[in-house]
């Protein structure tokens, strides 16, 4: 990012474009309904201009040490497919498979096969568990 | 009234209290499960039981619910329950610099004297304190967001810009779905889903939680340092701190009340509204949002004052102050107690009876939230983050699923959570967002509700600045926002004349 474009104005640009929506699509409303949206709209893009502005002229970008990223990326991606999973599969499988990938994930050394399957078996306690306790204790109706 | 004392001291009633705060705390720092829900399960448990039991059951369980979401907030930076959000802006810095086990009894002890001011204040001035409530019109709640809503300018000392955007962010999420006044469908692009709107805790869990999850995975860091051996729970350098900040802890613990009398105000707008008075009265006011001892103290005191203070005007006017208020109200009719000014009066005893039950409740949450609190910050800062990822997804998850039952709430939370993480990757936290996202609704009715009834009395302007509590919210919201520039400036006034 730092390389091809300044951070802040990479923000500007996004929020802009989500402020110009938010008014645009405020034009639509009741002249009550639009009151709080058009001044989240005006916010965004007035806070754009600004942000952009500062910048461009007063703050030098200061490149930031982000971390790895493919890591959070990848539970990004466990936790998004997990979401998606849930309604289908059920929840106590969904959560198995989900909880897995994002052990795997977040494992950062190797471990011993003995170990990881021993955080699993917790893994699986755990999921149980709170199948059983929202289940059949609290009465929500899980996936 | 030592009648009722006695009655709420007997042993069943001690025992109901005590499962209660157990079950309260435990559901309380779950995150996704709320003192909402914990009240509405139990309250079938309690229709066997005589009226005065059955209230102490429900009032423990509310008490331990409020309480037990600050553990979340402060161990895995989510707020169990939306009256923890203030608590976490400190809590989760205490903990990653090793202090976590102070933060968890430190909110222990706050939240036990914020729920006695709060069931003392139920119990000595309940009458008069219930016509504050019948006094705050839509145009009070609009300057009381507003209010709220400044606390950006406060939280997001040294990138205001950022801040300001992130509140305006919230604002524009709070106005996804039916508008609250006039019923415009806003931003849903034809989804019917979004016809709700953005529901708090689904957004809460993922604009806090999953950002956490993410950046825990990224580095080999610890999650949160490590407790120290042979330190047990701290409870002496607690206690000591607590008095250091007595007048912070006395002051939101009465904000909390006042706030919790308020309808539908509730201990969000009261952790929040302490915790800014806080940050303005401090003498250490950089240390707020990177670990202060008083903003956890003033957060969790008032957020636990609102239990009593809701207690008010539900008891005497029937309206509820908060919606687990609302489900007690419901539980109540159900036994047949009609309230309103003539209860204090005409059930005496049972009202007594359940207010000493939850100043016991209260009293009993000390032990239970110390040894719970003790635990839960060992599991947390000793398990590896192979197993603690996955276990806050498990939560994260069924959290996010159970507040309606709706799967799409699950989908909701991990895009608002990537929204969230990629914000920060840019320097927006998620705080002002969430301000924005809270206070938003509550801005926009007061100010469309008070713009119509000053409309119809043809005097908008004095509706709006004309109102005695209207100005003197709009006063502290000025002296929120200018006191920082006002003490800056005065320091440097003294820097310039001190001798060299």
């Amino acid at each position: 990012m730092t390389r091809f474009m300044h951070r802040d104005i990479a923000a500007a640009l996004g929020l802009l474009i989500v402020g110009a929506y938010a008014l645009w699509e405020a034009r639509e409303m009741s002249v009550f309904g639009a009151i709080f949206p058009q001044l989240a709209g005006a916010g965004m893009v007035l806070g754009a201009i600004l942000l952009a502005l500062r910048a461009a002229i007063w703050i030098p970008d200061v490149p930031q040490n982000d971390g790895a990223i493919l890591r959070p990326l990848l539970m990004l991606a466990a936790l998004a497919s997990w979401a998606v999973l849930l309604p289908i599969l059920g929840f106590v499988p969904t959560s198995l498979i989900g909880a897995g990938a994002c052990m795997l994930i977040a494992q950062q050394d190797p471990l011993p096969l003995r170990t990881r399957a021993l955080h699993f078996a917790g893994l699986a306690t755990l999921v149980v568990s709170v199948a059983f306790l929202f289940g059949y204790l609290l009465n929500v109706r899980l996936p | 009234m030592l009648e009722a004392l006695l009655s709420a001291a007997t042993p069943f009633n001690l025992m109901l209290a005590l499962i209660g705060v157990v079950l309260g705390t435990i559901i309380g720092a779950l995150p996704g499960l709320s003192a909402t829900m914990a009240v509405a399960v139990l309250v079938p448990f309690t229709f066997t039981m005589d009226p005065a039991s059955g209230l102490i059951a429900l009032g423990a369980v509310y008490t331990g619910a409020i309480y037990g979401g600050a553990y979340a907030a402060i161990l895995v930076n989510t707020p169990g329950t939306p009256a923890a959000i203030a608590t976490a802006l400190d809590g989760f810095p205490m903990a990653k610099r090793g202090d976590g086990d102070l933060a968890v009894t430190i909110s222990c002890f706050a939240s036990a004297f914020g729920g006695l001011v709060g069931a003392l204040a139920l119990l000595i001035v309940a009458p008069p304190l219930a016509t504050i409530a019948l006094k705050f019109g839509p145009v009070e709640y609009f300057w009381l967001a507003i209010f709220g809503l400044s606390l950006i300018a406060v939280l997001s000392k040294g990138a205001t810009l950022k801040g300001l955007i992130g509140g305006f962010l919230g604002l524009g999420l709070s106005t996804i779905g039916s508008a609250v006044v006039g019923g415009d469908v806003r931003y849903t692009f034809g989804n019917p889903v979004l016809l709700g709107g953005i529901h708090i805790i689904p957004a809460l869990i993922g604009l806090y939680c999953v950002p956490v999850l993410l950046n825990m995975v990224a580095t080999q860091d610890p999650h949160i340092e490590r407790a120290a051996t042979g330190r047990g729970t701290r409870v002496g350098e607690a206690l000591t701190l607590m008095w250091r900040s007595k007048f912070n802890l006395v002051r939101s613990s009465v904000v909390g009340t006042v706030v919790g009398i308020l309808p539908a105000a509730g201990g969000a707008v009261a952790g929040l509204v302490a915790y800014s008075e806080a940050r303005r009265t401090s003498k250490h006011k950089d240390q707020f949002g990177k670990g202060a001892v008083d903003g956890v103290i003033a957060s969790e005191s008032a957020n636990s004052a609102t239990v009593g203070g809701g207690f008010v005007p539900t008891l005497v006017l029937g309206i509820p102050g908060t919606p687990p208020d609302a489900i007690i109200l419901g539980a109540l009719m159900v036994q047949g107690i009609r309230v309103g000014p003539q209860l204090f009066v005409e059930q005496a005893s049972t009202v007594y009876t359940f207010i000493f039950g939850l100043l016991f409740a209260t009293v009993l949450m000390i032990p239970v939230g110390l040894l719970i609190g003790r635990t839960a910050f060992r599991a947390i800062s000793s398990i590896p983050k192979a197993v603690l990822a996955p276990s806050i997804g498990v939560l994260i998850m069924i959290g996010a699923f159970a507040v309606e039952q709706n799967p799409t709430h699950v989908v909701m939370m991990v895009a608002l959570g990537a929204f969230a993480w990629i914000l920060l990757k840019f320097g927006f936290e998620a705080s002002p967002i969430v301000l924005g996202l809270i206070l938003g609704p509550i801005a926009e009715q007061g100010f469309v509700q008070g713009y119509l009834i000053g409309n119809a009395g043809g005097n908008i302007w004095g509706e709006f600045f004309g109102r005695p509590i209207s100005l003197a919210i709009i006063a502290f919201t000025l002296l929120t926002l200018l006191w920082p520039l006002w003490s800056d400036r005065k320091t440097r006034m003294r820097l310039k004349g001190a001798p060299e």
